[in-house]
This record gives C-alpha cells, structure tokens and sequence, in this order.
C-alpha cells in the first residue's frame, strides 16, 4: 500500500511540478541568505575583531579616574580578589596605558604615534592564547615580550622605527611585526618607560562576564547578526571609576556589529519570505490534493500514513533545496567579498563552510518544509478568533518596540518591524480584501463575468493570503527602503553642498605634512589656503578623533553652525548619540597628559562617519600641539576648472592625495549608491520571491475555478475571454496587495529614518516624500503580480477549452 | 610531586610550551643529586626554568564531614634570572616569572568538587616566592610562614565558591624523594624533589558559603627542574596516602606511550617514626579496576617485594575532581581499602594526559 501511495504521490508531483518547484525554491532561498549571511557575518566579524587591538584578552570595559595610578589598580584587584559584590562578574583586570610616542627624528621623519601598553598576563591566559602575539612571531615574541623591550607594530610602522634607528622616544626597542595591530602595542613597563611615565596608568581594563553568553552564542550561531546587537554583559558601577564599555572606545567594533546585525535582519526578511512561499506552495499543493486525498480516506488510507506520506515529500524536498541552498549561499558570500574588496587596513578572511553552517543549513532547510507540507496537509479552518488575538499581539508588540524612540534598542525596533509584518497579513490585507467584497457586491462593474471574477477575487484573499502578504510585504519594504534611500541621499547631497569649498584638497601621507603655504596662495586660481590637524583623544566617555582648525564662521557653516569659534568644539551627531552629550554639555579631552574642559557648541551631521569627531578651534589645542598631524590642506578657489591648480600641486606634492570638489562629491556618491546597491537588489529579489509564492497561489486558485468556467465556455466565452478574466482576477489581487503596501512602506521607511539609522549608525536623516520611490515598487509589485497570473491563466484558458 | 605543567606532551596542550620556548636557554638542569639547605631551598629557584610548591589535605569536620584541599603554585621562568628586586614602578613589572595558582576544595559528602585557576606575571604585589620568611603567593592565595620560623604554616585562599585557612605544623620530618632528593623522569630528565609529609592541619574550610572547623593531615611537595617531560611519556600518575597505622605513601608512576611499564617509575614509604625507605620499579604494581570518562579512578597497588605486606585498593572519594583548568587533570581525595575492603587510609591521587572516552 505504502509503494502505492508513494507512486501516486510521485506521479502527482510529476504532474503538478510548479507545487514541488515553488517549495524548493523556497527552500534553497532561505538557505541560501542563511548560509550567505552566515559565512559574511563569521568572516566580518573576525577581521574586525582581528584588526581591534583593544579587544586583546576579550576585554569588556575601560575604568578610567582622574590621577590613576599603578596602587589605584593593586586595590582595585584586591577588592576584587575580596569579593567584592559589584566586581561579582569581573573576570580579570589589567591595567593599561595608552598614550602616544614620538618616532624618528626631525620634522620629515617625525612621526606621532598612539602607544598601548597593557599587561597581557592578567588577561588569565597564556601569552600566545592572545591572537595578537601569536600573530608577531608565536612562542619567541610571546616570551620576550615581558622580559625585552618589545613593540608590536604594523608593517609600515615598523619601517618607519627601523628608519628611526629602531628607537622611539630616543630608546631603543625591538620591533615585532604584528599585522593586526592599529596601534603600538607593548608590555606595560615597557610601554611606561618608553612614554617616561613610570607608576602612571590612563586605564583599568576589565572583561565582565556574561550571564547570557552562551544564549547569545546559540542565537548568534542560529541567526547570525542578530545576537550582535543585544548587550552581551551589564555595565557594573565601581565605585571610584568611570565604567565605559570597550565597544564605546572602538567605533570599528560597534561599526562591525551593526552591519552583522543589519545583514542578519535581511536574512530573516529573506527567510521570512521564503517560508511564506513555501508554505503557500504547500497549502497550494494540498488544496489541489484535496479531492484525491478524501478518495484515499475513503479507501482505508490512515491519516497518519498520508502525513508520513507528505512530511517525507517535504523532507526530500527541504534537503535537496538545502543543499542546493548551501552552495548559492557559499557563493553568494564569496562574491560578496570580492565585490566589496578588503578596506585598506582590514584584512576580511575568506569565509569557509563548516559543519555547523551546513548542519544548520540542512535542518533549517528540512525542517521548513517537512513542517510547512504537514500543516498544509490539514483542511483549511478559519480560526478568526486566533488571527485577531495574533493581530492584537502583534500590534502591541509593535508599539511597545517603538516605544523607547531613537534612544531605544535595534532588536526592540527590529522585533517591532517584524511583529508589524504579522500586522500586515493578519490584518492589513484581509481587511482590504473585505473591504474590496463590501465594494464589489455593491457596485457592479462591466460584464457578468467581470463582476462574478471580481468577486470571487475579493472572496478569495483570505486563501491566499500569505502569497498576497508576501508580495505586499516586499513592496512595502521596497517602498520603505526606497523611500529612506532617497532621504539619505537628499540629506547626504545638502551635507556635501554645505561641506565643500570649491576647490582642491590635499591629504598628505606624513604626519607633519610640509606644505609651502606662500607658495601654494600664489598659484593661480588659489583665493585663500586653510590647514587642518588632527589627533585622536580620550574623553571619559571614549575614543574621539579630534580635527583642528581655524574655526571662522565661514568653516563653521560647513558643518550648519553660524558664526565663530574660539573656544567651544563641535561634535559629530555619532558622539554625541554614543556618548550621551549635546549642546552646552562640557567634554573633557585628554591625551599626552594634557586634559582640556571644552564646552559643546553644536552638533552637526557627519554621514559615513562611524567615529566620534569633534571639531577645535586652533586656539585650544595648545595643549595638544605635539600630538596634532597637520596633514590636510583645503585650497578655496573661485568657482571654475581646478585642473591646473591640481596639477601644480601634484608636481610639488606628488606623494599627497590630491582632490577636487568635484571628484571628493563624486566619489562620496559613488561610495553610497555602491553601499545600498545591495539593499535594492535584496528587495527585488524579495519581490520576485513573492512573484513565485503568488504564481503557486493563483495556479490553485485558478484551478478550482476550472468547472465555473467550463460554464462560461459553455455559455460562449471564447478562451481569450476567459483569460483576460482570470488576469482582470490577478490584477485586482496584485492591486489589493500593493496598495496595501502603501502605508506599511510609508512606516517601515519613518521606522529606517529615525530609529534603525540613528541606533546602528549614529545618523539621523529627515523623511523626505519621493515620489519615484513609493511608485516604482508599486508598478514593480503590480506588474510581478502580472507576470505570476499570466501563466495560470493562460493553462486554464486552455485547459477549459480543451475540457469542452 | 603535582605538575599540571607536564602532564600532556601534546605540543600545543596550554600554551606553555611556547612560553617555555624549545630550548633550555640557559637554564641549569638537575643532573646531580645537591645538598638540600633550608630555609633557603624552600625558596624559589630562579635559575630553573620550572618549579611549583604544592599542598593536599584530607580533611574532617566536627560532624564528621569530609572535604579535600588543594593549592598548587606554579612557575615558570621566561629566563634564567631572579627578578630585580623593586618593590615597585616599571622594574617590579619587568619579571622573568610567571606564576600560575590552582586552588580546589572536594566537598565529599556533596560530591562537589570547587576549583579555580589564576594566572599571574611576578610582582612584589601580585605573586611571587621568598624564602625567608617564608611566602609563596598569587594575590590572596598563600602559603607562608606565620612568623620568622618556618613552622608553622598557614594556608589560605578564597575564591568564588570557596575559601580555606589552615594551619599546618610538622609531625615527620622532609624526605627527601629520589636519590637524596634528586628524583629521575627519565633517562635524561630529573628533577629535585622534597616532600613534608602528614602534616597536622587544622583551621576552617568554606563550601558554598557555609564555614567548617575542620582538622586532618596535609601533604606537601617542592620541586623544581628545567627539562620537560620526554616525548614517548603519555602522562603521568601521583598518590600522596596517608595509612592509618601511621605510614605514608608517596608513589608516581610514568606511563609510557606504548604502555609499558617506565623503569623510572617511583616511590617512598616513610614509617610512623619518619624515615623514608625509596621504592623503585619493581617495588610495587598498580593496576586500573575502574574507570570513569577514561579516567582510571580505582587501583589495585600491590608490593611484590612485600614493602607492605596487604594489596591495598585505592578508590576516589567521588568520581568528578577534574581540574578544569588550563591544563585539565584529575586531582583529587582517594580513600585506601584494605584487602576485606576496609578503609585503611586517605590521601590524594594526580591523574593527567588521560582523555575522556566514556
């Protein structure tokens, strides 16, 4: 009996193949971004914790006070030692300075660089346990590196000591290559002698343990990025320090874990998206089957033996479109990377499958369809109370995720935007179709057969409901996306328009760049020539980079300030999201030994920049002169050609990066359309994920229409006829769907606009309308919607023909 | 006798052996048996590159609950030189020693077995060893002397989950293991080795936040070498038994990679009254009764040349005492049965190189 059935499950599916295809399209879809977004996120995520010096030993927390010195750290470690209970989850403590040293000699060789030292046995592991050594040279450079005067640096560093006689400060050290190292990294006696700061520690560095490690470990390697968001410790109060987690004095970190957890949410979108298509394939395959599975039960088939019967399908279905899923998905990270190329100071390893993503792979795959071709198996029972207490849900989990405002959390904001999709189809679409059945049994509109398609087109939403929520779920992401993009893009114009002079800009190599001022105003075209430094410093909150300038209210009003400057700064709007400040808050800045108290004047706008900056007046950064690199030079010229201007400089300056306005604007717009090029393409392929989940939907749907139009056929409709119905039928549902998309887009892009951005990026951008952006994806959605019910229409014009 | 630090000859075990480097550098080795001098040999000795002071006890509650101690200081020379000197500032940092503390307690009639690990750089303020008086510490985990004399000794720790405070007076005096302290691993690598065996302790014990009165006897070894532990060796067995009737035991054996027995494998037996009586090889013969995850937990010890005149059973007191730690190894309370399953005895028993397998 069981081969029997098997046969006739087998035939079916060969003769019904769009049912099985959908499925395994479905299935390889959600495989596919799983194992993609999977291998980016793994291969992102080491780079960026390779290339993050500061996360040597796993350190969770920066302790900083005023006056810090060696004794303050011996008690610390005592109190902890004791048991105090707010160190309870401290795992260890080290202490660490960091500060910046001088190398080489003269002002061409000069060089100002920033110098870590930290003791790297208080971590609690073995010296080469630490990436970072084992990196520099493994058993050897471990061991020395606490009884020599040892200095971890990158490539080009260490050939800048070597030219400086391998001294720093004018004593002698031995460099060790390390890669991955930003920064100078030494042991701490080292580091204090070579700083002449003996006794003197600028910070505690602390790794907190947390309670929820391994649930985030679980979720992260379930999911990956989702977990990258949520806070993996608690930030304890120690009483005498200013606690500040690392992730806040590392902006590549935080940078890191938003685009792990971005590229996670569009994993889940494409997983979402493909389980509606596969479910819908499946409750399509199921609805066709109905007639013969009721013959089979009156036959004596168990119940329980058609489920094997249909779970195995599933399972060999889910496998098949796993693996393929696997290999798509491989890819698809591979080609990623290569298109997005390695940051100059980033080496991303090439992503490697391995057990455990194929593991996953494989169940996720399985599992989706085996359940969805269970579930679909069962008849069809509206359950109007569960789908209201799910909207109910639903909505509330919506508001209370958006409750906390741009200073809530990504997950809460993420889980809101999802629980809004359930909003959408549980609610949104059916209430369209009813309200479209309300319409079309009042008002009639053409023919007899016109009004009897529109009817039963506005009958039928809740059949096919998650096909119809699927295609409008993805325009209105595509609107939203559109929409955000378009806003970003205009804010990011206006940003460029107020930021750039007219003229040439030059960023020189060296840190104490020489540029022959006099020179370079005399060149024709050159009305005026500005020089900007920069240095990074610490503020108790975190790292900032910090430019200097003469800040004229001419350079203020490029950042949107008016008037001069001489003694506050200005913040960038990622600071002062990241460190809690804003205007008329005062920021301590320190480095070199040298604290300043500056007051926060305005706040501007800083698109692309994952950094805090902060913008000082000339006037106070006496303090820090020896630590400025004068490296940037803006030539202001009148509004014309630059190239002679450019090229004169290029002849004198032939090492220096040399720019004008037009090609700084042209490649901050390239840098940007390149940037959300994937982001557009992942909602068409949305799109046309929901074009194929529609196309299995209206088969069936228009498939049980067959005998009603048997009787038009009859009745004297040519096929022709009966097939401009049947896509009339799928134009009103493709209409129904995109434009309830319409207010879903215009939320998802205020929910991009001003809480997604400013959480994961520090931005802030004003909802612009566009008319191109909720358009296009409306036409896209109406016309995919076309092309699905196309061919079902056409097979069942012919096949009710061919019937007669 | 403890060594965490050359249990696995497995190259990339914990990270010591690249600390430790391929070569001696310059280290002295063990070659000749020396005349031990105290107290200054209960001192560190800087121009070895490996060393560890290491103290078990079996101990008794008034209620008649029993609990196991552990302490184990380890350290390892990145050079051959003793530190500078400085109380403080860049040349207290500047060490050639790395100190590594493993710190347990074995609640017996809970079946919990409490440990933990730290690693430290030597420092005047973090860790580090003197003579005299007497210290050898890693922050606030110690064994020093309680005034200028070596006796009597007190032994603290607290971590976590536990904490301990003993005192610990002598009862026999040190023997010295090997030949006349000079204790062979192999053909080419020694070690000098001296142990103070059943010492009284007394003081108190904390598990899970509730203290303990307790007394019982406390063992305790010193020894330092420079060459690891050759490549054909798998790992290594260590008993420390302390027999009712007054005997000590002290028995090591080396497990070869082709699973013969080691021609260096080694023993004393120290009488009521103290003296020590080496056992080598063919003195004694162990055989596993039982395993638990592939560790060996029971044996069967017996003496061919009737060193002791009974076959003896030694049982762990509970299964789980791994230490699990940067290097992972069993160490823990064994109790000793007689031939009629009698208990006779208690001590501690150092299992290492062993992977689990069932």
């Amino acid at each position: 009996m069981t081969t029997l059935l098997a046969k006739s499950q087998f035939r079916f599916a060969l003769r019904h193949p769009v049912g099985a295809l959908a499925s395994l399209l479905g299935v390889t879809v959600a495989v596919t971004a799983l194992v993609a977004v999977h291998l980016l996120g793994q291969s992102l995520r080491s780079g960026l914790e390779a290339a993050a010096s500061a996360t040597l030993g796993g350190y969770t927390h920066i302790l900083t006070s005023s006056d810090l010195e060696e004794a303050d750290y011996f008690r610390l470690r005592e109190r902890w030692r004791g048991g105090e209970p707010a160190l309870a989850n401290v795992q260890a403590l080290a202490p660490a300075v960091d500060d910046y040293v001088v190398v080489g000699g003269g002002s061409e060789n000069r060089k100002v660089l920033r110098l870590i030292g930290v003791d790297p046995l208080a971590a609690g592991q073995w010296l080469d346990d630490a990436p970072v050594l084992s990196d520099a040279g493994g058993a050897n450079a471990a061991g020395r590196f606490l009884i020599d005067d040892v200095v971890l640096a990158d490539t080009q560093t260490v050939q800048a000591i070597a030219a400086a006689g391998d001294q720093i400060n004018g004593l002698p050290v031995t460099i060790v290559e390390a890669p991955v190292v930003a920064t100078l990294l030494a042991d701490l006696p080292t580091a204090q002698r070579l700083l002449d700061r003996e006794g003197e520690l600028d910070a505690v560095w602390i790794r907190v343990a947390s309670p929820r490690s391994q649930l985030l470990t679980w979720l992260d390697a379930l999911l990956p990025g989702v977990a990258a968001a949520l806070p993996g410790y608690a930030t304890p109060t120690i009483e005498g320090f200013h606690v500040a987690a690392e992730r806040r004095w590392n902006p590549l970190q935080r940078f890191a874990d938003a685009s792990i957890f971005n590229l996670g949410m569009l994993a889940l979108l494409s997983l979402l998206m493909a389980t509606f298509l596969t479910a819908q394939a499946s409750f399509a395959n199921a609805a066709r089957r109905r007639q013969e599975r009721q013959r089979l039960l009156a036959l004596g088939v168990s119940n329980a033996r058609l489920r094997l019967l249909a779970a195995s399908e599933g399972l060999l279905i889910g496998s098949v479109g796993a693996g393929l899923g696997i290999v798509l998905g491989n890819s698809v990270a591979l080609l990623a990377l290569q298109a997005t190329g390695n940051a100059d100071d980033l080496a991303i390893p090439t992503p490697a499958l391995d057990g455990w993503v194929v593991g996953k792979a494989l169940l996720c795959g399985s599992a989706v369809a085996t359940i969805g071709a269970l579930f679909a198996d069962r008849e069809p029972r509206p359950h109007p109370r569960m789908h209201v207490v799910a909207a109910i849900v639903a909505l509330a989990l919506t508001i209370v995720g958006l409750a906390g405002g741009a200073s809530g959390s990504l997950p809460r904001v993420f889980a809101a935007l999802l629980a809004a999709v359930g909003v959408q189809i549980l609610v949104v679409v059916p209430l369209a179709g009813f309200v479209a059945q309300k319409v079309t049994t009042r008002y009639g509109f053409g023919s007899l057969v016109t009004r009897s398609s529109l009817r039963d087109a506005a009958g039928r939403v809740g059949e096919i409901r998650l096909a119809l929520g699927a295609l409008s779920v993805a325009s209105a992401v595509a609107i939203g996306m559109g929409l955000m993009v378009e806003s970003l893009r205009r804010d990011f114009t206006s940003m460029l328009d107020q930021r750039l002079w007219n003229g040439v800009h030059v960023s020189a190599t060296a840190a104490d760049a020489k540029f022959d001022i006099e020179w370079i105003r005399g060149l024709p075209g050159s009305r005026e020539v500005r020089r900007y430094g920069e240095f990074d410093a610490r503020l108790p909150q975190g790292m900032v980079r910090v430019d200097v300038a003469v800040l004229d209210s001419e350079e203020t009003a490029r950042y949107g300030f008016a008037g001069a400057l001489t003694q506050d700064v200005m913040l960038n709007e990622v600071g002062a999201r990241l460190f809690a400040l804003g205007v008329g808050d005062v920021v301590a800045i320190s480095a070199g030994g040298a604290t300043e108290e500056l007051k926060v004047a305005h706040v501007f706008r800083d698109f692309g920049a994952v950094q805090p900056r902060l913008l000082m007046p000339i006037s106070r950064h006496a303090p820090f002169a020896d630590l400025v690199a004068w490296r940037q030079i803006w030539v202001r010229t009148e509004a014309g050609d630059t190239a002679h201007l450019s090229a004169a400089l290029r002849n004198r300056y032939g090492n220096a990066r040399i720019t004008d306005q037009a090609q700084i604007r042209s490649a901050a717009m390239a840098i940007f359309d390149r940037s959300f090029a994937i982001s557009r393409a992942l909602t068409v392929v949305a799109l046309v994920v929901a074009a194929i989940g529609l196309y299995a939907a209206l088969t069936a749907l228009l498939a049980s229409r067959q005998r009603e139009f048997r009787l038009w056929t009859a009745l004297g409709l040519s096929g022709g006829e009966i097939w401009r119905q049947a896509m009339a039928q799928t134009f009103c549902l493709g209409l129904l769907a995109v434009a309830s998309a319409v207010p879903f887009g215009l939320f998802v892009a205020w929910v991009l606009c001003d809480f997604v951005n400013p959480l994961a990026f520090g931005w802030s951008i004003d909802l612009h309308p566009h008319t191109g952006a909720i358009g296009y994806p409306l036409l896209l959605g109406l016309a995919v919607a076309l092309l699905a019910g196309a061919t079902p229409a056409y097979g069942l014009a012919r096949r009710t023909a061919h019937g007669l | 006798m403890a060594s965490a630090a050359r249990d696995d000859p497995a190259p990339d075990r914990s990270g010591l052996q690249a600390v430790l480097g391929d070569a001696d550098a310059g280290f002295a080795r063990a070659e000749r048996p020396i005349a031990f001098e105290f107290p200054r040999d209960h001192g560190a000795h800087p121009s070895f590159r490996s060393e560890w002071w290491y103290v078990t006890a079996v101990l008794a509650a008034s209620n008649g609950r029993e609990f196991g101690v552990q302490f184990t200081l380890f350290r390892q020379g990145l050079e051959p030189r003793p530190d500078l000197g400085a109380a403080d500032g860049a040349a207290a940092w500047r060490t050639a020693q790395v100190f590594m503390g493993h710190a347990a307690v074995a609640d017996v009639q809970q079946r919990q077995h409490m440990h933990e690990e730290r690693l430290l750089r030597g420092h005047p303020t973090l860790a580090g060893v003197a003579a005299t008086p007497f210290e050898a510490r890693i922050e606030n985990w110690r064994l020093a002397s309680v005034g200028s004399d070596f006796w009597p000794l007190r032994l603290q720790a607290k971590a976590r989950r536990f904490a301990y405070d003993l005192t610990l007076s002598p009862t026999k005096p040190i023997v010295h293991q090997g030949q006349g302290g000079l204790s062979f691993k192999g053909p080419d690598n020694a070690s000098y080795y001296y142990s103070i065996p059943r010492m009284a302790a007394t003081g108190w014990v904390e598990s899970n936040g509730v203290a303990y009165e307790v007394t019982g006897n406390a063992w305790l070894d010193h020894e330092w070498s420079t060459s690891v532990l050759a490549a054909e060796y798998a790992g290594w067995d260590w008993w420390a038994l302390r027999l009712d009737d007054g005997r000590d035991l002290m028995l090591f054996q080396m497990r070869r990679r082709d699973g013969t027995v080691d021609d260096y494998n080694a023993g004393a037996l120290i009488d009521s009254a103290g003296q020590a009586r080496t056992l080598n090889a063919d003195d004694f013969r162990l055989r596993v009764l039982d395993h638990w995850r592939g560790w060996p937990l029971t044996w069967q010890l017996t003496f061919p040349n009737g060193a002791v005149a009974e076959n003896l059973t030694i049982r762990a007191a509970f299964a789980d005492q791994l230490m699990e730690t940067s290097v992972r190894y069993w160490e823990g309370v064994v109790h000793v049965e007689d031939e009629r399953g009698q208990r006779v005895g208690d001590g501690y028993m150092e299992l290492t190189g062993y992977g689990e397998s069932d």
